[in-house]
């Protein structure tokens, strides 16, 4: 069962490996990093914590698109050239399903992975010092939150359509970062418990740091566990729903 | 009658609705069907399009869900485990897209635990006649040469059942020669066939069940010697919805 695993694995992660958008993704991290250094010299603001705020922007919404694309198309369900062949073997829909999972979790890493490089390699070139550890923390918080919306994107894709799983992903994301942010009011009770409910269980605002401070690693370590109960969350009730569905 | 040690698989009483996206009306896709297969047999299922014949074929392999009825396989209820020893060969454009047919054999292989040689993988892309294109992305492979790795990823770990969904569709005329010779060469060395097809004219010469679906229902079954054109004609016409 294991060899099977790994084996689905990888092919999900290869199938991911050669999507357009994994160049896209690159390109588009290239670019920001350029147009970052340009924008630097025509500022008064502190150059440093501007060049931070556009790689933080840039992880979290370029970084979550491709998350919500892949996560939504290595499951398919209208697409029977996704599982077919592989659901022909001695192969169960939950460990299909958490192996296509496996593998684009290992492509968002190799995503990260670059963007990271790329990131330091283009800060060295410019005199900049390289990161310390606590600001390189920003790369696994948003490489934690791509992971957990694309298994946001995984359960609403192992019901829905393409088009809507996509749309949902989009909404919960949307709502993930801004709700935290709203002001609750005092004088609606069902609004304040919306907005509380959210800030707890939702709330991708703890992967999105400004500071350029980074975070320290009690509290890195606190929002990898609050990452990996929303994604075993997420996993459990996308397999569980996928095993029950006609195909 | 064939004792059930002697069945490789036996579908009893399956029924199967679907209901209509917009109208929300349910319609009958397997009606109260029950087929055995037996060891080294090899069966053909008729039905013209829409007869249930996919929706049977994706029942045994787990895609589908029946609402009643059972389905056994050697004897005992099909477990996930069991598919380790059927071959599917499913209906065109159901191959993964992004890997070559090299590859696809190999993460097959590795799927169903055998331990196969990359030799023996490039031998049987020579005998599918998919060598040359082993590295070709299977989505620009042509129809034909789909099949062909669709019979190379259903048959490569030599199951007990093999179990074909219009495996001639798209094939061109040396490659339908080719399909039927391999197809023959594993019912001699006693794999049980199970073909789903809409096409009298390409059943084997050596079958020896044939089943005819009609509107999900059972509605001709006969038992070696195959039955000529002129006895399953009549049963493969479409009873209409008004009926």
């Amino acid at each position: 069962m294991f060899s099977s695993f790994i084996a689905l694995s990888q092919q999900a992660f290869l199938n991911l490996r050669r999507d357009h958008l994994l160049t896209a993704g690159v390109m588009i991290s290239i670019t920001l990093t350029f147009m970052a250094h340009i924008i630097d010299s025509w500022t008064l603001q502190e150059s440093y914590q501007l060049l931070y705020d556009i790689l933080s922007f840039s992880l979290n919404f370029f970084g979550s698109m491709i998350a919500i694309f892949w996560g939504t198309s290595c499951i398919g369900i209208e697409r029977k050239s996704h599982y077919t062949v592989s659901l022909s073997g001695p192969v169960s829909r939950s460990l299909w399903l958490l192996s296509q999972y496996t593998g684009l979790f290992m492509a968002l890493f190799g995503l990260i992975i670059l963007n990271a490089l790329i990131w330091q390699l283009s800060l060295l070139v410019l005199g900049y010092p390289a990161m310390s550890l606590e600001q390189i923390t920003i790369f696994p918080l948003h490489f934690l939150s791509w992971a957990i919306i694309s298994a946001a994107a995984v359960f609403f894709a192992s019901f829905c359509s393409r088009s809507a799983s996509l749309f949902c992903s989009w909404s919960v994301w949307i709502v993930g970062l801004v709700a935290p942010l709203v002001p609750i009011p005092k004088n609606d009770p069902l609004l304040e418990f919306i907005l509380k409910f959210i800030r707890l269980f939702w709330n991708l605002q703890y992967f999105n740091i400004s500071s350029n401070s980074g975070i320290s690693i009690d509290s890195f370590l606190l929002t990898v566990s609050y990452a990996a109960a929303l994604i075993a969350c997420f996993l459990f009730a996308a397999s569980h729903i996928f095993s029950q569905k006609d195909l | 009658m064939t004792s059930t040690e002697e069945l490789v698989l036996q579908c009893i009483n399956l029924s199967k609705d679907v209901t209509k996206p917009l109208s929300r009306k349910k319609i009958r896709i397997l009606e109260d069907l029950s087929l055995s297969i037996s060891k080294g047999s090899t069966s053909v299922i008729l039905g013209h399009n829409g007869a249930g014949k996919s929706t049977l074929l994706k029942s045994i392999m787990g895609f589908k869900r029946p609402d009643q009825g059972a389905i056994h396989f050697a004897g005992h209820p099909l477990q996930t485990k069991d598919r380790r020893e059927i071959g599917y060969m499913p209906e065109s454009d159901a191959l993964p897209r992004k890997l070559t047919p090299l590859e696809s054999l190999v993460y097959q292989a590795r799927i169903f635990g055998q331990k196969i040689s990359l030799d023996q993988i490039m031998e049987l892309l020579k005998k599918v006649g998919l060598y040359k294109h082993r590295n070709k992305l299977n989505h620009k492979l042509s129809k034909g040469m789909g099949r062909r790795l669709a019979w190379a990823l259903a048959s490569f770990h030599k199951p007990t059942l093999l179990i074909l969904d219009e495996p001639f569709s798209g094939v061109d005329p040396v490659g339908r020669v080719d399909m039927a010779a391999w197809i023959k060469e594993l019912h001699e060395a006693g794999t049980s066939i199970l073909i789903c097809t809409h096409e009298l004219d390409l059943i084997p010469e050596y079958t020896n069940e044939v089943y005819i679906l009609n509107q999900g229902k059972l509605v001709f079954h006969s038992n070696s010697p195959l039955p000529t054109r002129d006895t399953m004609l009549p049963h493969l016409k479409p009873v209409s919805e008004d009926a």
